[in-house]
């Protein structure tokens, strides 16, 4: 068994739920902005893995976007999360909470 | 001295370093050649081309400054590896690469492993066409040259032996990546070689002291 390997995993399947709960929190987001808030927040992650994520959210019906013209440079896709989008984070959410609680009373 | 390139990425115009275009191009290539089967394969490319583009224009904020090579390794170490890229697809395949968070297993695989067999193009094992990729020649040449060791030789069936139990068999990313990394000098591409089939030779030396423990082995019983 391999520490890294299993943190990784542990932070992969995280990382979706973070992603659309900062899209939430935004109510629209730029990828790079999610970026940024996942590093400020100390979820270090390969930025490139972001990008399948959110292209087979996208795909899903779970998220989708615009192009918003920028100051900075050329238009941006911002990603907004559909009608689906906020039950799916929401069930997210909720079984997030039952097995934090779990998870915690099981490893104290 | 290098030549520089103007590139437009993701509607941005970026000067670039003529070496650094190649392997920005082929780090391209293999995430091309990842998400190949991939839906939304050509949304993955745009948002990651727009990121690459944003990073470098934030790199040349000062004028007359410009993308090398060191840049273009930066983003790679930034973005991650296009095999590192893929979580989904992961659990579904058997022996894929973990997506960890460090680049150990990027740098073995790009660095050490630089001929592989292309057995996508193989009438044995895919030795020669491999082989092709990396010498750069046409892989009729190196077909005929093995035909040629062969029947005069008849040195020929036990280097291919060998090399196919040597060379590893290539991933289509790798094979992409071997095909465009392109020698810069007659001398570069001399010491690559070197270096390559000193390796070759030592994983070659491993395999005869294996298999000779394993005959003393036998014998012993």
């Amino acid at each position: 068994m391999n520490i890294d390997n299993t943190i990784s995993q542990m932070r992969k399947g995280l990382l979706e739920f973070c992603i659309l709960g900062i899209i939430k929190s935004e109510k629209e987001a730029y990828p790079s902005d999610i970026l940024e808030r996942l590093k400020t927040a100390n979820l270090v992650v390969l930025e490139g893995t972001i990008y399948p994520l959110l292209t087979r959210l996208k795909n899903a019906e779970i998220l989708d976007y615009q192009w918003v013209e920028s100051l900075s440079g050329p238009p941006r896709k911002y990603y907004t999360l559909t009608k689906n989008g906020h039950k799916f984070y929401n069930n997210l959410k909720s079984t997030w909470a039952d097995i934090s609680t779990s998870v915690e009373t099981l490893t104290q | 001295m290098q030549k520089i390139i103007q590139i437009n990425i993701a509607g941005r115009l970026i000067p670039i370093e003529a070496d650094a275009y190649d392997a920005l191009r082929t780090y391209l290539l293999t995430i091309d050649t990842q998400f190949a089967n991939e839906e939304g394969k050509d949304d993955i490319i745009e948002d990651i081309e727009s990121r690459i583009a944003e990073l470098f224009s934030m790199k040349l904020t000062n004028p007359n400054t410009c993308i090398d090579r060191q840049d273009v390794q930066r983003i790679i170490t930034t973005l991650g590896a296009a095999h590192e890229l893929d979580n989904e697809n992961e659990a579904g395949r058997q022996k894929r690469m973990p997506v960890t968070y460090t680049h150990s297993d990027y740098k073995r695989k790009t660095q050490r492993d630089k001929i592989f067999r292309d057995t996508g193009n193989k009438y044995i094992g895919g030795v020669c066409s491999g082989l092709s990729h990396y010498l750069n020649l046409d892989t009729t040449w190196v077909r005929l040259l093995f035909a040629l060791l062969v029947i005069f030789a008849g040195s020929g069936v036990v280097i291919y032996l060998i090399a196919w139990a040597v060379i590893p068999e290539g991933t289509p990313a790798q094979l992409a990546a071997a095909k465009n990394s392109k020698p810069q000098s007659v001398s570069e591409f001399a010491d690559r070689v070197a270096k390559d089939l000193d390796e070759l030779g030592k994983k070659a030396e491993n395999m005869t002291k294996e298999l000779t423990d394993w005959f003393k082995k036998k014998r012993e019983k």
